[in-house]
């Protein structure tokens, strides 16, 4: 019996594809957002609302993860923006190679802050690196305020937490300083946003805060 | 269920990692993390439906659970902590980093010696 040393990440074929993406991304002065969250928490609905209240003050290209239909991307391209839409056929998360693919696509449009809408699921997409500048992962308060707790992971590696349905609640169980307590505990340097999709609360602060990391 | 995926890495980079691709495969080595969201079940389960009937359906996968270990930026203390709350036990601060608990790596790869060779 012989032994062979690997000392190998099982992972590295994606994180070097994912630096590639990094560099790329840095070469054409994109800021970069992976949007993560469970299935249901509004990703596309902040993307839809993020678009339309920068009114053109900002340049958004979006790339659209989903199990299957294009449905996503039928919604963004209202807003006349450069999107593309990656399948991922049954996939529960994106790959950098698939991030790579996609973005060639829209390369040559004129856009300075790239979304990626990661597939919904809270804990898959935590492994996968896509090239990303931060992650954003997004939180609805029907989704209940432990949730931080179960998925310590993807909490831990994002830099920016968005309470999403805010309006609701008065009407869900949800203790919105428990949930924020909760996601701190896990993450003290979370930068945290309260936002409605229905009735626009804290989407202005949201795109300001976006606009101030625009890499001119 | 992305344990499926990360399977099929496994397997390509041993494959890679062999001296002669008849190599016969006692054991790969692993180290996992607690905070690596990779299920050790659901990936030796995967690992054995994509090796059946392959070469490697009698290789096994020796897993090495890593804890999550955290050190305080406040009193330096180093702790491992089975909450998922990164908190210092010994001084409440939440000024705390991550030293383990991430790892997803192939350590090593056990192989049967080729006996023509000796």
């Amino acid at each position: 019996m012989s032994v062979i040393t690997v000392e190998r990440k099982v992972l590295e074929k994606n994180d070097q594809i994912a630096q590639k993406n990094r560099e790329k991304f840095k070469s054409k002065n994109l800021f970069v957002m992976n949007f993560v969250s469970s299935p249901g928490s509004g990703k596309t609905s902040i993307i839809e609302k993020t678009i339309e209240h920068s009114q053109g003050k900002i340049k958004f290209g979006i790339i659209e993860g989903d199990v299957q239909t294009s449905l996503d991307a039928e919604r963004v391209n209202k807003f006349n923006v450069p999107v593309v839409q990656i399948v991922t056929n049954g996939g529960c998360h994106l790959e950098a190679n698939l991030v790579r693919d996609a973005y060639q696509n829209i390369e040559n449009e004129d856009f300075e802050v790239l979304i990626i809408e990661n597939v919904g699921n809270l804990v898959c997409p935590s492994n996968y690196d896509l090239g990303e500048d931060i992650k954003v992962v997004i939180l609805s308060t029907t989704e209940g305020d432990d949730k931080p707790l179960k998925y310590p992971a993807m909490f831990r590696n994002a830099s920016v937490l968005i309470i999403n349905k805010i309006d609701l609640i008065p009407y869900v169980n949800c203790n919105l300083d428990e949930m924020k307590k909760n996601a701190l505990s896990i993450n003290p340097n979370l930068k945290i946003f309260e936002v409605s999709c229905k009735t626009n609360q804290g989407i202005d602060e949201w795109i300001n805060w976006i606009s101030e990391r625009v890499k001119h | 269920m992305h344990e499926l995926s990360i399977a099929q890495e496994i397997l390509s980079i041993v494959k890679a990692s062999l001296p002669a691709p008849n190599s016969k495969v006692i054991s790969i080595k692993l180290k996992i993390g607690q905070l690596s969201g990779v299920l050790v079940d659901s990936l030796k389960f995967s690992f054995e439906a994509i090796t059946s009937q392959t070469e490697f359906e009698n290789s096994q996968l020796d897993i090495i659970e890593v804890p999550v270990k955290i050190k305080c930026n406040n009193c330096s203390k180093v702790s491992i902590i089975s909450e998922p709350i990164f908190v210092c036990p010994e001084c409440d601060s939440f000024n705390v980093e991550l030293l383990e608990g991430r790892e997803l790596e192939i350590v090593e790869i056990e192989i049967e010696d080729n006996l023509e060779e000796i």
